[in-house]
C-alpha cells in the first residue's frame, strides 16, 4: 500500500506557500524601494546571486559544493546529489551607510527577498532536478537635491524645488535543469536560463509652491533573454584521510541576448503618458565562467574557494545604459569575484548530539571587483564578511539558516562614494522523502 | 530543539520586520553619481499671436439690462438697448383691474458722463422672442412708444408711471393665466444719452396696483443689445479687450521644440495700460476691467474656461491655474485639445467696459508666458 506516495507535509507546503508569497509579492515591494546602493545605477544593476542559504554564508561562492541539507544551484552539476526533495525560500535585510569625499553620509535600510528554489532528487545521488527563482541584478538608489528656481523674472518670484534621481527594479531570472552523476567521481549539469524584468530610472521634480506640477520623467526598460548554464564536478574521496573529500567544479553560463523594450514616460502609476516611440534594442550580457574547490573534512568541516570571471569589457547594448558609452572608455570592466568560506558542524552527521552541536557554523568572505565605473580606471571593489547559523529543526533535513554580511564597496575618491553595508537573511530550507513506497502499512 | 511549527511565524516575523524598515528616506550623498541636468528652466515667450478678435458677447438671460449710449473718445459710440420680460408668481386672474403701473429699475452700473441727464423711450413689445444665448448683436421688433423716462446716471432706482391707456389697453392681459404667452415684455431705446446704463434684476420690477393690492411683476428675460458705431481709436501699441460688443483677443505662442517635455508649471501675464483707460475727463466713468478669463476654443467653436484673474496692483493679468499648465502640457505631447486661446471678459458681468492691453512688441509690457519645463 501506498500511503505516503507524493504527499508533502505541512512544512513543506508552509514553504511552498511563503516561496510563493515571496516570489510573487517581494519582487514588487523591493523594485517599488529606492534605498540601496548608488551603483546599482549602473549597467543592468547590482548583481546578485543566490545559490543557497548554506554557500551565502561562506562567501557566496560554492561552485564545487554539495549538501545532503541544501540544494546548491551555483551548479547544476551538483543537482545530482540530491536524496531529498528540498524548498527553500527567504528574504534578507540591508543596512547601508554612504559616504562621501566630505564625509557627508546618509543611512538606508530595505527588504528584499532572497530566492524561491525547489530540488528534486529523480534517482537519489544520481539524476536530480533544479528550480530556482531569484534575482539576478537589482537597481535600487535615490539621490535628491534641492534648490531655487525664479519663477518669474520680473517679480522675482522664487519657489523651492527638489529633484530625486531614483532607480529600481532589475533582473530576475528563472532557472530549471537536471544533474546527473555521470561517473562515481564525475557529475555534470545543465539548466536553462530565463532572464527577464524592468528597469526604471526616473527624474522627480517637486515643488514648494502649489502653482507647480510634480513631475516624474521615467525610463522603463523591459528586458527578456534566455541563456543555459552548465557545469561539471569532480570528486574524489579519502584523498588525505578515509573521510575526507575533494571537489573540483567549474561553470558556464553563456552570453546572454536580451531584448529590451524602453518607454520614456511622464506620470505616475497608471496615469502615465508615454512619450515618443518605443525604442527596441538588444543588450548582451557576457558569459560568467566559475571554478570552485570544496574539501569535506570528517563530515565536520567544509571549506570552499570559489573563483568566478566576467568579461564585462564585452558587453554591448542597442540601448543607453548608465556607465556604457560604446565605443568610449565609458564602458564596463571584467569583473572578478573571489570567495572562501568554511563550515564546522560539530555533530557531523549525527542525529543524537546535543542541539548546538547540530548547529552549523559558518564563515567566509568575498571580494569583488564591479564591472561598473563610473570613473574610468577607477576599480569599485567589495569586500566583505559573511557567516551564519544553521538550526537544525525537528524534521531531518529541516534547517533554519540565518546569515550575516557586512563589508565595505567603492572609493570616495573622484567623487564617488563609499558603502558600508551589512544584511541580515533568513532562509528556511525543508527536506523530505517523496516517491517512497512505504514496506509496512 | 527549534521546532518546525515555529519556523514560519519566526521568518514571517521576520519577513515583516525586514519590510518594515524600508524607509523612504532620501539623501543628496553621491549626487554626483548621477547625470544631473534635469533643472527646470523657465522659459519666456512672447506671443506670435496677439490679436483683436470680433466678438459678441452673450447677453441674453443676464441678470443685467444695458440701455443708452456713449460717446467715448477711445472706443468710438456705444448704443444699447434693453429688452426685457415679466412674470408673476400671483395668481391675478381673479383680482380687480389694475388702476396703477409703475416701472421701478434698479440702476447699478454707469460707463460714461455722470452729469448729464439719460432719456430712454419706453417701448413694447409685440412678438415673441428668445432671451436664451442670444447675443449682444440680437435685435428684437419693438412696438409702440409707450413713454419716455428721464433720469440721472447717479440714481439708483428709476421709476416710470405707465400711461393709463396702457394699463386700459393691457389690463386683460396683465390679469390673464396666459400672461407670460400673451405678453412679450418691455424695451428700452436710448434717446437723449452720454452714458451706458445697467439696471440689475435684484429690486426691478414692474409694479401693478389694484384698488386693494399691489403686485410686483419681477424681471425674468433679458436680451441688451449693443452695437458700436465707428471703429476705436486705440493708442499705437495697444489692443482693445471690451465686453459686450467686443472685440476679444486671441493669443498664440511658438511652442516648437517643446516636444514632450515635461511642464511643472505655466505662468500668463498681460500688462493692461490703466492709465490711459482712467485719462478720462472727470465726470466721464470708464469702470476698469477687474476680472479677465482665458478660455480655449475648439475646432468645434466650443469654450472652456481655463483661468481667470483679477487685476493686479502691478496693473497685469496673471494666469497661473494649473489647468493652463495640463492644458499646455498635452500640446507638448501632440494632443491638440484647443483651437486657439482667447482673453476675454465674465459673460454674466453684462458691461460694456473694456480694457487696452500692451501688444506683443511692446518689450518689457509685451504679453508673455513664462514655462517652466524639464530640459
Amino acid at each position: 500500500m501506498i500511503r505516503r506516495f507524493f504527499s508533502p507535509s505541512r512544512c513543506l507546503q508552509g514553504v511552498l506557500m511563503l516561496g510563493l508569497m515571496l516570489g510573487l509579492t517581494l519582487p514588487a515591494a523591493a523594485q517599488g524601494r529606492d534605498d540601496g546602493s548608488l551603483y546599482s545605477r549602473f549597467g543592468v544593476g547590482d548583481l546578485r546571486a543566490f545559490s543557497s542559504s548554506q554557500a551565502q554564508a561562506m562567501g557566496g561562492g560554492g561552485t564545487a559544493l554539495w549538501s545532503f541539507n541544501y540544494t546548491n544551484f551555483s551548479n547544476p552539476a551538483s543537482w545530482s546529489r540530491q536524496v531529498l526533495v528540498r524548498a527553500s525560500a527567504g528574504f534578507r535585510f540591508d543596512g547601508l551607510q554612504v559616504t562621501d569625499a566630505d564625509d557627508n553620509s546618509k543611512n538606508f535600510t530595505a527588504g528584499s527577498f532572497n530566492a524561491v528554489q525547489f530540488g528534486v532528487p529523480l534517482k537519489a545521488n544520481r539524476i536530480g532536478m533544479g528550480l530556482t527563482f531569484e534575482p539576478y541584478s537589482r537597481v535600487n538608489y535615490r539621490v535628491q537635491t534641492l534648490s531655487q528656481l525664479v519663477t518669474d523674472p520680473t517679480r522675482l518670484d522664487t519657489t523651492i524645488y527638489q529633484i530625486s534621481y531614483e532607480g529600481s527594479g532589475g533582473l530576475q531570472q528563472v532557472r530549471a535543469g537536471l544533474g546527473w552523476r555521470a561517473a562515481g567521481p564525475l557529475s555534470i549539469g545543465a539548466s536553462l536560463d530565463f532572464i527577464f524584468g524592468i528597469v526604471e530610472e526616473g527624474t522627480r521634480t517637486t515643488f514648494a509652491s502649489p502653482d507647480f506640477t510634480e513631475t516624474n520623467l521615467a525610463t522603463s526598460t523591459r528586458m527578456f533573454g534566455v541563456t543555459a548554464t552548465t557545469g561539471a564536478i569532480y570528486s574524489k574521496s579519502n584523498l588525505f584521510a578515509t573521510t575526507d573529500e575533494l571537489s573540483v567544479a567549474a561553470s558556464l553560463t553563456l552570453p546572454a541576448t536580451l531584448n529590451g523594450d524602453r518607454a520614456l514616460t511622464l506620470g505616475e502609476s497608471l496615469n502615465r503618458d508615454t512619450l515618443g516611440a518605443q525604442v527596441e534594442g538588444d543588450i548582451n550580457l557576457p558569459m560568467s565562467l566559475r571554478f570552485g574547490v570544496a574539501y569535506f573534512l570528517q563530515n565536520r568541516w567544509t571549506f570552499v574557494a570559489d573563483v568566478r570571471y566576467e568579461p564585462w569589457s564585452q558587453f554591448e547594448s542597442e540601448l543607453s545604459i548608465p556607465g556604457y558609452t560604446p565605443g568610449t572608455a565609458d564602458t564596463f570592466r571584467d569583473r572578478l569575484r573571489l570567495s572562501g568560506g568554511v563550515e564546522f558542524l560539530p555533530a557531523g552527521p549525527s542525529f543524537l548530539e546535543s542541539y548546538f552541536k547540530r548547529v552549523a557554523y559558518r564563515l567566509g568572505f568575498y571580494y569583488d571587483q564591479a564591472y561598473v565605473s563610473p570613473v574610468a580606471g577607477t576599480d569599485i571593489n567589495t569586500i566583505a564578511l559573511t557567516g551564519g547559523f544553521s538550526l537544525p529543526a525537528l524534521l531531518a533535513g529541516t534547517r533554519l539558516d540565518i546569515n550575516f554580511e557586512v563589508g565595505a564597496r567603492g572609493t570616495t575618491d573622484h567623487n564617488l562614494v563609499r558603502d558600508r553595508f551589512y544584511g541580515v537573511s533568513a532562509t528556511l530550507n525543508v527536506g523530505e522523502r517523496w516517491f517512497v513506497k512505504r514496506k509496512l502499512n | 530543539m527549534l521546532r518546525t511549527r515555529y519556523l514560519l511565524p519566526v521568518l514571517g516575523g521576520l519577513l515583516m520586520l525586514g519590510l518594515a524598515a524600508c524607509d523612504e528616506t532620501t539623501s543628496n550623498v553621491g549626487l554626483g553619481l548621477v547625470e544631473e541636468g534635469a533643472e527646470p528652466v523657465v522659459r519666456e515667450l512672447t506671443p506670435t499671436v496677439f490679436e483683436q478678435l470680433p466678438f459678441n458677447d452673450v447677453t441674453g438671460a443676464q441678470p443685467r439690462v444695458l440701455a443708452g449710449r456713449v460717446i467715448d473718445p477711445l472706443v468710438g459710440t456705444i448704443t444699447t438697448a434693453g429688452y426685457f420680460d415679466f412674470t408673476t408668481s400671483f395668481d391675478t386672474t381673479k383680482t380687480e383691474p389694475f388702476t396703477s403701473a409703475t416701472l421701478r429699475l434698479t440702476l447699478d452700473y454707469v460707463y460714461g458722463d455722470t452729469t448729464a441727464p439719460v432719456t430712454l423711450n419706453l417701448h413694447d413689445i409685440d412678438e415673441d422672442w428668445e432671451s436664451l444665448g442670444r447675443r449682444a448683436d440680437t435685435t428684437v421688433t419693438v412696438g409702440d412708444m409707450i413713454t419716455s423716462l428721464t433720469f440721472e446716471p447717479t440714481d439708483t432706482l428709476v421709476t416710470v408711471d405707465l400711461p393709463e391707456a396702457w394699463i386700459a389697453a393691457n389690463n386683460e392681459t396683465l390679469r390673464s393665466s396666459l400672461f407670460s404667452v400673451d405678453f412679450h415684455g418691455l424695451a428700452l431705446e436710448a434717446v437723449s444719452s452720454e452714458a451706458v446704463v445697467g439696471f440689475n434684476f435684484s429690486g426691478s420690477a414692474l409694479r401693478l396696483i389694484t384698488e386693494a393690492d399691489t403686485f410686483d411683476f419681477d424681471l425674468t428675460r433679458t436680451i441688451s443689445n449693443i452695437r458700436r458705431e465707428g471703429e476705436p481709436v486705440v493708442p499705437e501699441g495697444r489692443v482693445l479687450l471690451q465686453d459686450g460688443t467686443g472685440p476679444n483677443i486671441t493669443l498664440d505662442f511658438d511652442l516648437d521644440g517643446f516636444d514632450d517635455k515635461p511642464l511643472h508649471g505655466a505662468i500668463l501675464r498681460v500688462f493692461a495700460d490703466t492709465a490711459s483707460v482712467k485719462a478720462a475727463s472727470p465726470n466721464f466713468v470708464r469702470p476698469l476691467v477687474e476680472t479677465v478669463q482665458l478660455v480655449q476654443v475648439t475646432d468645434a467653436e466650443d469654450v472652456f474656461l481655463i483661468a481667470e484673474t483679477t487685476l493686479s496692483d502691478d496693473g497685469d493679468y496673471r494666469f497661473t491655474d494649473p489647468r493652463l499648465s495640463a492644458l499646455l502640457q498635452q500640446k507638448f505631447f501632440g494632443v491638440d485639445l484647443f483651437d486657439h486661446l482667447e482673453l476675454r471678459l465674465p459673460v454674466d458681468d453684462n458691461t460694456i467696459n473694456f480694457m487696452l492691453l500692451y501688444d506683443a512688441a511692446s518689450g518689457e509690457t509685451a504679453p508673455e508666458a513664462l514655462l517652466t519645463i524639464s530640459p
